[in-house]
């Protein structure tokens, strides 16, 4: 049969040793890192190139593999698969760990070798055997470290800068990032993405990725929906934000929607947390989310009020126009807390819910801060007063979240108004009626940053025209 | 009925504050309706003088475009001038006072390159669209 067939031929992991020969290891890639060149020593001038990844073929055995070569083989080779592919490895090297790189570089595993994949003898190409893949692929959900010992962001956040180094998060990916591009002083091109996390400890908190490989393993998934458990990630005290953060180094593996009670309860409360309309309240106080760049009418203030008397629908528009009043050097209307069961906005000094509709009244009051905040935009023609700027919107905006900046110094927080105030931003608006308000309209701002002056030159032409 | 909330815009939006991007000689020419329409200024300009110590936290210089020179005042109440230069363009933004002829500045910094040559489209638009309020305002 072709499955017996495939079993026999195949070495599991826990019986690799140096001896083997001929040996033929199929796994599924948990985790993979991106090509990179290093100078040869041997050969001054040119480079060697080196990517490593990880494979599992049980619940408890898994083996590191890396290869090295041309930049054209380790490119092409490191392109033929991603993680989450079940591969089959042929004819690898068995060596012993080097304890001090492995330890540093490389993720953990029970195994006391790792493979060498060299261009001349190895081979590797995607598993075709489907019986196999169907034994292989549960293994993605099977944490690699004890799935019990991890910390919530609560935990870490507790901790503080007494935590420095490598730790297991168990939490909900809340939203992901945009991806930004960058080139280092020694000419090297580089990327780095920030996950925002949750859990029911805290709101947000930010997981940072720097390779390719994490970052399009990342963008994959389905935000409030997927739970991660994070072996192995670097959490530190950033004095930039003033708070913790985390980073996938290359050590980390990042397990899907692990197969765990823990990790099954913090599922049902990020899906319950999030139809709660929790998050995308925050996210997007405005409702309904439309992509940016399908935004394309640019109006003035003056222009921005007339379309209101012309039309009693919602509409989107972009503006270049300077911040004229914005709050940022009075936290009290910055920052607003609100019960994490119902989302209503709560008084701090309140022990309770007073909300009629909330299915937590009557017990101890739960809370989390957002940014929640009006600010004036002017230009030539005129202002816009009181327009919304919160959630996600505000912390991009800011760069900070509303922790972050509630424990900022007084001074840093008024830095970090003037870095916008009276500053000419291009700023994407929705206009929706809303008959409460005394203009008669709701104002909230999509998305704002200190606008290019050649756009606002353009802007303005093509408004004389 | 529906019409009510509209009008009522229509008369606040003509009150409402306006930022000028100004060269000095059009900044003295339209404070002239500051009453009628609040404004304040965008100003991008040569520092024409050292920066020199007053009363109250304030800190006095001079600023020119083309042949005309403004003096300045900057207090610092939350925050503190950052480093000017003599002879390079910066961007001030702030409010005119005629009568002792003074720009009160709240918010001074170097200007990029692309921001003063970029400037020259938001001062025709500043200018234009202020012959337009002003025009308006004769006829009322």
């Amino acid at each position: 049969m072709a499955f017996n067939a495939s079993v026999r031929n195949f070495i599991p992991i826990s019986e690799l040793h140096p001896n083997t020969t001929q040996a033929k290891v199929v796994g599924v890639v948990i985790g993979k890192t991106d090509a990179r060149g290093f100078p040869d020593r041997k050969n001054l001038g040119s480079e060697r190139f080196t990517f490593g990844f990880t494979i599992k073929d049980s619940p408890d055995h898994s083996i590191n593999v890396s290869s090295w070569g041309s930049e054209e083989y380790i490119i092409g080779l490191c392109g033929s698969f991603r993680t989450g592919d079940c591969v089959v490895i042929e004819n690898p090297l068995v060596t012993p760990k080097d304890p001090e790189k492995e330890e540093r570089f490389c993720p953990a595993t029970p195994s006391f070798y790792r493979l060498l994949m060299t261009e001349t003898h190895s081979q590797i190409r995607l598993c075709a055997d489907v019986e196999e893949e169907n034994r292989l692929l549960p293994l993605l959900h099977v944490p690699v470290k004890d799935p019990r010992d991890f910390y919530t962001l609560g935990d870490i956040n507790a901790n503080g800068q007494s935590l420095d180094g490598f730790i297991n998060i168990l939490a909900a990916v809340r939203s992901t990032g945009e991806q930004k591009f960058f080139t280092t002083s020694d000419g090297r091109k580089g990327q780095r993405m920030e996950v925002k996390l949750f859990d029911d400890t805290v709101n947000s908190f930010p997981l940072v990725c720097w390779d390719r490989e994490t970052i399009q393993f990342m963008q994959s998934l389905t935000p409030k929906e997927t739970v991660l458990f994070i072996s192995d990630a670097r959490v530190k005290f950033d004095t930039f934000r003033n708070g913790m953060t985390a980073t996938a180094t290359t050590k980390t593996i990042i397990t899907i929607n692990p197969d765990t009670p823990e990790a099954n309860q913090l599922f049902n409360f990020a899906k319950e947390f999030s139809e709660s309309g929790a998050l995308d309240e925050t996210d997007n106080q405005s409702g309904d989310d439309i992509p940016l760049d399908s935004i394309t009418d640019v109006l003035t203030v003056s222009q921005l009020r007339s379309k209101t008397q012309d039309t009693l629908d919602a509409f989107y528009a972009i503006t270049y126009a300077f911040i004229s009043a914005l709050p940022l050097d009075t936290p009290s209307k910055v920052v607003r807390n609100r019960c994490a069961r119902c989302r209503v906005p709560v008084a701090e000094d309140v022990m309770v819910c007073t909300s009629f509709s909330c299915a937590g009244q009557g017990q101890e009051l739960e809370m989390f801060s957002g940014f929640d905040l009006l600010l004036d935009i002017s230009d030539h023609t005129g202002t816009l007063q009181s327009c919304y700027l919160s959630g996600t919107v505000a912390e991009k905006t800011l760069g900070c979240t509303a922790e972050e900046y509630v424990n900022l110094s007084e001074v840093g927080q008024t830095a970090l108004k003037w870095r916008f105030l009276l500053e000419r931003c291009k700023i994407y608006l929705k206009v929706q009626p809303a008959p409460k308000f005394r203009s008669g309209w709701r104002i909230s701002i999509l998305s704002c940053s200190l606008a290019d002056s050649v756009e606002v030159k353009q802007s303005l032409e093509t408004e004389a025209l | 009925q529906q019409k009510c909330p509209v009008l009522q815009m229509k008369s606040v939006s003509e009150k409402t504050l306006r930022i000028l991007t100004v060269v000095i000689e059009g900044m003295r020419h339209w404070s002239q309706f500051k009453n009628k329409a609040p404004m304040l200024f965008e100003l991008f300009a040569t520092l024409d003088s050292a920066v020199t110590d007053g009363k109250y936290s304030a800190k006095h210089f001079l600023m020119r475009t083309g042949r005309d020179v403004v003096s300045c005042v900057f207090f610092e109440n939350d925050h503190e001038l950052p480093k000017i230069f003599r002879g390079l363009v910066h961007r001030c933004m702030g409010n005119y006072d005629r009568q002792s002829d003074t720009f009160t500045c709240v918010s001074v910094r170097l200007a990029s390159r692309y921001e003063q040559k970029n400037s020259q489209e938001a001062i025709r638009a500043s200018d234009e669209e202020m012959r337009q309020v002003v025009q308006s305002l004769s006829e009322i």
